[in-house]
């Protein structure tokens, strides 16, 4: 996808024909927009079968969450009215709080790392012709491919206290690194954060790579015929170079960050103690286990702004940056 | 959800002519929107699934099937592997009891059943028959909800109050009104398998450590340290589940704690908090156990299976299980046994224990009087007999011969023992739907030194006075 139609957000404010209040359009003009007018409703038309599809399965959840997210409500009986309590409790449900904490953990393991460790491997690679280069690629691509729950599943085999990570670090003697990775207070979160780091960085690093492919080669030849070092070749021409895949990296990785449930749900449950909750393990706790489903809809709607701020926020950043 | 919202605005989705500028495009767009979405509030706020409440129950009630014509039954169960086994080899005797029922089974784990159980009792189409769960969490909020028929009609019909013990009914009834656990009508029938939670040992890590098979709690404690002494892991956990880091605590309670007040506890009988009930004594007791280095290495980094597996390899000398824990597992039945203790507090034998499945009718079945023979014949003593056969714990007695010297004749003698004192305790995670995930956490942070027995009280406490609270 591309980012680059800059006219959403600043929509060009001269040269409205004929819109202006005040001025009278005339005649001729109205009858020269005409077609143009009804060319609009058959594009209308056309999308009519997408926008009933996303009315259908995004739009009225969304909104019938959001009616929910008003009461309480055990899913079955009777609903009471309780106004925005519910949304009360990321104040006071320190649950939640912690979750929310856990996400920005997450964040920094499916987000940044990645976009860092793909940006390094990517200019690594594009920069000389690597042996091999495709078939490595090919393999750092192949986490994202492979369903979340075999993912979860995997890894929880190799943070066993007996498992390969502990025998390798014995192994290198450093046996005193071993831990027992996912039932242990402290290492739990970083260790699910891996995962999610293991998941996101070859996706990051496949879009980089054929960003930096659609750089202009001569931008490169410029850099060093005026003597730049490859660190700033980097900064001056390949980071910016890539600032649309950076966008969507960002975007897809933070979003994938704040509604992290399967892994931690196969993983941890969120445990030990509360020490690996997400907001989106809470809502499944609440929806289906407790039943609360008003407050579970309440968590639903933040996180469903939360990302949507995340994207247009990003968006907007990059597009005024360029 | 944003990703598709992300290309919607990006292709710019009609494209826009010259004139009409993007802005005036999503003024149109809200307002084409916003009608549907206006209509679509109206229409989906919540409600209540039947108006009927907890007194959803057929006018007339039949035992008189055969007659009925051909009738299909829709069965959604958790009987999952060697349960399987067991619940088809039930199904089979049933349709050959009536040739006119048709059993249509659907099989998901424990936890997809319970997640979705009370949309699908909501659905006219769902299923006639399934396996609910004790407690507030499931089977309270479904008869309150009038989406589980009140069964009282039919126990009368069938005489099922008389085949259960008082605490077996006590376990399946609730007030129709919703508002108490322990006492009112019956919701649900137990089928013919009783799950209990206990204690496993390894015979030759015993005779190894020079200890005799204990007998009282003391005892107990007394061989953890002969075995400890010996160089060997004296109990094999798994607790990197929340669900089943419980299951030690529970098993430690049922002997420390005291029986009438879990009891009154988990059915809110009262003036009973959770102080009383002895939690907070068991929790300490198991972090005295792992201050003591009697937890196999790597206990919190195991599920509960990799801590059953630990005991059944023979690396340990103690595990605490439900019963049934070595069917399926390939272990020689010979070398482990079960030990059935008396309670501290009065010597009685107590332990937690309950129908490993209950079976209720949705409201919404066009079929009650067919249900209600199949839950008839669930519970019925072929079925009690067939428990046996199967190395399950039976709900009734059953004159089917145990092969002695076994695991199996262990767990029958100590459920017979208990049996005659009236001894089964709840669950005690029945008592508030977040108690489970509550106790659970905090059995995983003591162990780890980062909470306290009294931080599990207060926390525990609190969850249940929340959940009564919103009872009202």
């Amino acid at each position: 996808m591309s980012t680059g139609t800059a006219g959403l957000t600043t929509p060009p404010r001269a040269g409205r024909g004929g819109g202006l209040p005040g001025t009278q359009p005339d005649v001729a003009a109205v009858r020269r927009r005409s077609p143009r007018r009804r060319l609009r409703w058959v594009g209308l038309l056309y999308l009519a079968p997408a926008l009933a599809m996303y009315t259908w399965i995004v739009l009225v959840p969304l909104v019938q969450s959001a009616n929910y997210s008003l009461y309480s409500w055990d899913g079955v009986s009777t609903p009471t009215w309780v106004g925005l309590a519910n949304y009360a409790d990321f104040v006071t449900d320190p649950d939640l709080r912690a979750a929310l904490g856990h996400v920005g953990v997450l964040i920094c393991f499916f987000a940044l790392l990645p976009i860092v460790l793909g940006l390094l491997t990517a200019s690594i690679i594009s920069r000389r012709n690597l042996r091999g280069a495709a078939v490595f690629r090919s393999l750092l691509f192949v986490p994202q491919v492979v369903t979340t729950v075999v993912t979860a599943v995997v890894w929880k085999y190799l943070y066993t206290p007996e498992g390969p990570i502990n025998s390798l670090l014995r192994a290198l003697g450093l046996g005193a690194l071993a831990q027992n990775w996912l039932g242990d207070v402290t290492w739990a979160l970083p260790a699910l954060g891996v995962i999610g780091t293991w998941v996101t960085f070859g996706f990051c690093m496949i879009l980089f790579v054929s960003g930096a492919q659609s750089i202009p080669q001569e931008l490169y030849e410029a850099a060093r015929v005026d003597g730049a070092s490859p660190l700033r070749e980097f900064f001056a021409v390949t980071l910016p170079g890539l600032r649309p895949q950076l966008a969507v990296a960002l975007t897809l990785t933070i979003t994938a960050a704040l509604r992290t449930f399967d892994l931690v749900y196969v993983a941890t449950q969120g445990g030990p103690g509360s020490s690996t909750t997400t907001p989106a393990l809470l809502l499944y706790r609440k929806a289906f286990q407790n039943p609360d489903v008003g407050s579970a809809a309440a968590i639903a709607v933040v996180l469903a702004i939360a990302c949507l701020l995340v994207a247009v926020l990003i968006q907007r950043v990059t597009e005024r940056e360029s | 959800m944003v990703w598709s919202t992300l290309v919607f605005s990006d292709r710019g989705l009609l494209v826009p002519t010259r004139e009409s500028s993007v802005s005036s495009l999503k003024v149109r767009l809200a307002a084409a929107l916003a009608l549907p979405l206006a209509l679509v509030a109206t229409a989906c706020a919540p409600k209540a699934a039947n108006t009927a409440g907890g007194n959803a129950q057929p006018s007339a009630v039949s035992s008189d099937v055969a007659s009925a014509g051909p009738v299909t039954l829709k069965f959604l169960d958790f009987e999952e592997g060697p349960d399987a086994t067991y619940i088809k080899k039930a199904i089979a005797g049933f349709e050959q009891q009536y040739p006119n029922v048709k059993i249509e089974r659907t099989e998901q784990s424990f936890d997809q059943v319970m997640s979705t159980l009370n949309l699908r009792l909501a659905d006219p189409d769902g299923p006639d028959v399934a396996t609910i769960n004790n407690g507030w969490q499931s089977m309270g909020t479904l008869s309150k909800a009038g989406l589980i028929l009140n069964l009282d009609k039919y126990a009368e019909l069938y005489g099922w109050r008389d085949q259960m013990s008082q605490t077996m009914q006590r376990q399946l009834e609730f007030t129709p009104d919703g508002t108490k656990m322990g006492e009112g009508s019956l919701y649900g029938t137990p089928g013919a398998r009783l799950t209990t939670v206990g204690l496993y040992y390894n015979k030759k890590l015993l005779d190894e450590a020079g200890v005799a098979v204990p007998t009282t709690f003391a005892d107990f404690e007394s061989a953890l340290a002969a075995v400890k002494a010996k160089g060997e892991t004296p109990i094999a956990l798994g607790t990197q589940e929340k669900t089943y880091a419980t299951n030690p605590l529970f098993a430690v309670q049922a002997l420390l704690g005291k029986p009438q007040a879990i009891n009154d506890f988990v059915y809110g009988a009262g003036g009973t908090t959770l102080e009383q009930t002895g939690l907070g004594t068991a929790a300490a007791k198991l972090q005295e156990w792992e201050k003591a280095g009697y937890l196999n290495s790597g206990y919190n980094g195991l599920d509960f299976d990799g801590g059953k597996k630990v005991f059944t390899d023979g690396k340990a000398a103690f595990h605490f299980d439900y019963s049934g824990a070595l069917v399926g597992t390939g272990a020689d039945d010979t070398e482990f046994g079960r030990i059935q203790l008396p309670s501290t507090d009065g010597g009685t034998q107590t332990s937690v224990g309950a129908a490993s499945a209950v079976f209720g009718i949705s409201a919404k079945t066009p079929h009650p009087d067919a249900a209600a023979a199949f839950l008839n014949y669930l519970g019925s003593q072929p079925m009690n007999d067939l428990s046996v056969q199967s190395g399950y714990l039976p709900i009734r007695p059953s004159t089917e011969a145990v092969k002695p010297g076994t695991v199996f004749a262990d767990e029958v003698a100590g459920a017979a023992a208990v049996t005659e004192d009236d001894g089964f305790l709840p669950f005690f995670d029945w008592a508030s739907p977040e108690m489970l995930d509550v106790i659970g956490g905090q059995v995983q942070l003591i162990l780890a030194g980062r909470s306290t027995p009294e931080t599990l009280v207060t926390d525990g406490q609190k969850s249940y006075d929340e959940a009564a609270a919103k009872r009202g």
